[in-house]
Order: C-alpha cells, then sequence, then structure tokens
C-alpha cells in the first residue's frame, strides 16, 4: 500500500502526461519525467516527510498541467488538437463521394489538400488513386458496357450486335480488378495514416 | 485590471524567459530543479515552474542548449544543461538589441526625446 502522497503524485504525472499528447511523443516523456524528477527535489527541500498539505503545495508551485501542456504547445508550434471531423469524411468522399456525380469526389480531394493531418505525399497518392474513387469503375462499366457495341437492324430484320473496339478480356479485367481495389487500397492507407498521426500528436 | 496587468507580465516574460536561461547557463551547466530555482528567486519570471520543462526541451531542439547525464552521489543520475556555441551566439545577439530596446522604451518612458 502507497502512501496517498505518492499516489497523488503518479496521478499528476498521468494527468501531465495526457495533457502533453499532442507533443512529439519524445519530447513528451522528457518533460514528464523531468517534472517527475522536478518533483522529487522539492520534496528533498522539506525538513519532514511529506504529507497531503505538502503534495498540495508542491503540486500547485510545478502548476497546472493543461497550463503546462497550453505552454508547449506553444513552445513547439502546435495547435491543440481537435479530433477533425473533416479528416475522416475526407476519406470517406474520396472512396465513395464519386457517386454523387463527381461533386462528392472532388469535395473529398479538397478536404485532403486541406488537411494538416497527411503529408504532401500521401494527399498526392490520395488524389491519384484514382480519381473517382469506387464511382470511376462503376461508371465505366456502365458507359462502355453500352458505348462499344451498337446494335443494327438488317434490312431482313435480324439484329445484329457488333461490339467493336474493346480491349483484349484479361486486360480488361486487370483494369477493373485495379479501379475497384486501387481507391479501397487508398481509404485503408490513408486511414491509417490517419489514426497514426493522432496517436503520436 | 489586474488581470490586464498579468498578460502584460506573461507576454514580456515570454520573450524572453528563454534567454534569461541561456543566460544562467552562459558559465556554468544546471540541471533542470537548479534553474527553476535560479529564475524562481527573480520576482514575476517564473509562475508555474513546470513550464520551465517544455522551454529547456525546445531550447535543446533548437540546438541552444545541450544536455548530458551526470552521476549524483544521492539519487539517480541528472540531466544537466549547458550552452551550445550556437546559444552562446544567439544570447549574445540577444544581449545587444536588449540593451538597445531597453534603451529606446526608457528614453520614451521618462518623456524626453
Amino acid at each position: 500500500m502507497r502512501s496517498s502522497p505518492e499516489r497523488n503524485v503518479d496521478s499528476y504525472l498521468h494527468d501531465l502526461s495526457r495533457a502533453l499528447r499532442d507533443l512529439p511523443p519524445k519530447r513528451r516523456r522528457e518533460i514528464v519525467s523531468e517534472i517527475q524528477e522536478h518533483i522529487a527535489d522539492m520534496f528533498e527541500e522539506l525538513p519532514g516527510d511529506a504529507d497531503d498539505a505538502d503534495v498540495v503545495d508542491v503540486l500547485e508551485r510545478v502548476g497546472d498541467p493543461e497550463d503546462i501542456a497550453a505552454d508547449a504547445r506553444e513552445r513547439f508550434g502546435i495547435q491543440r488538437w481537435r479530433p477533425s471531423w473533416s479528416d475522416p469524411l475526407a476519406i470517406v468522399l474520396l472512396l465513395i463521394g464519386g457517386f454523387l456525380w463527381l461533386i462528392g469526389w472532388i469535395a473529398g480531394v479538397v478536404l485532403l489538400w486541406f488537411s494538416d493531418v497527411w503529408t504532401t505525399r500521401d494527399k498526392i497518392i490520395g488524389t491519384l488513386f484514382v480519381p473517382g474513387g469506387l464511382a470511376a469503375p462503376f461508371f465505366l462499366l456502365l458507359f462502355a458496357g453500352t458505348a462499344s457495341c451498337i446494335e443494327t437492324t438488317m434490312p431482313d430484320g435480324t439484329v445484329t450486335s457488333s461490339c467493336s473496339g474493346g480491349l483484349p478480356v484479361a486486360l480488361a479485367w486487370a483494369i477493373l480488378i485495379f479501379l475497384v481495389a486501387a481507391p479501397i487500397g487508398t481509404a485503408v492507407y490513408l486511414g491509417r495514416r490517419l489514426r497514426q498521426a493522432r496517436r503520436e500528436g | 485590471m489586474v488581470q490586464a496587468q498579468d498578460r502584460l507580465v506573461a507576454q514580456m516574460r515570454r520573450g524572453t524567459l528563454e534567454y534569461c536561461v541561456l543566460a544562467l547557463l552562459r558559465d556554468t551547466r544546471r540541471y533542470g530543479f537548479d534553474l527553476v530555482r535560479a529564475l524562481s528567486s527573480v520576482d514575476g519570471m517564473v509562475t508555474s515552474e513546470g513550464t520551465i520543462y517544455p522551454l529547456l526541451t525546445r531550447l535543446r531542439k533548437d540546438g541552444l542548449v545541450k544536455s548530458s547525464w551526470v552521476e549524483s552521489s544521492s539519487g539517480p543520475p541528472r540531466r544537466y544543461y549547458s550552452l551550445t556555441s550556437k546559444g552562446e551566439r544567439a544570447l549574445t545577439t540577444f544581449a545587444t538589441e536588449w540593451a538597445r530596446f531597453r534603451d529606446a522604451v526608457d528614453q520614451l518612458m521618462a518623456g524626453t526625446s
């Protein structure tokens, strides 16, 4: 059973670490461990063993974790992390926004590029793979399927349909599979990068 | 009024605190607690002691101070801070600019021109 002053310090350090969560992890660890040492040094200077009132006093001198964190954010030029709804929305729109004609997908691209979560490389990947998202293969199938076949009614009444152009079947399948897989892959990739960024802050 | 005064002091502190830390490290290396104690002994420099540590980490990241671990006779090793040559240059620049700035303000406050 640990004494209550120690428990209070532990819970203070816990609060501090949480308040600093949007700092680079290495800096955050440094700051927390140094403040921990600082508190230990303050206790050393006390004449006797620390009682609860001493702890309150010491922690007050160290400062409110939120104040320390606000100061740290300013020092490191970090905006407070706000879980932004626009980041997940960007991924969803890039994937299926194309079905709202092109507007949804374009909105997704705009959100993607305005976000500060992804790197430029991520944004390029998100834009190029694949314009229109899942709607691209869908519309391609819809239009390609009708456009490439011409039905002609012969004078004798028979109908022939001639499908011209077109790609070798294997290649067509490969392109189709790519067009379906690439947007899904990109969405998964962007989602992972988003999670990563949120964890590291 | 008290609040406005607090804000004023906070703003002035914000711009100068890091150079005060550099100045304290000019001739001697110090560890965190030691630095905070030295800063706290000057009225108005430090309100919450914990805020010095993000500052130290920042200065280290910017290459103005370096730190090294030093064994202590009592307890675990401590992280000691000292100035880098970049830090010395920054401090020299600040000292010059500060003197000029302070004189300019003093002159205006005195009401002579």
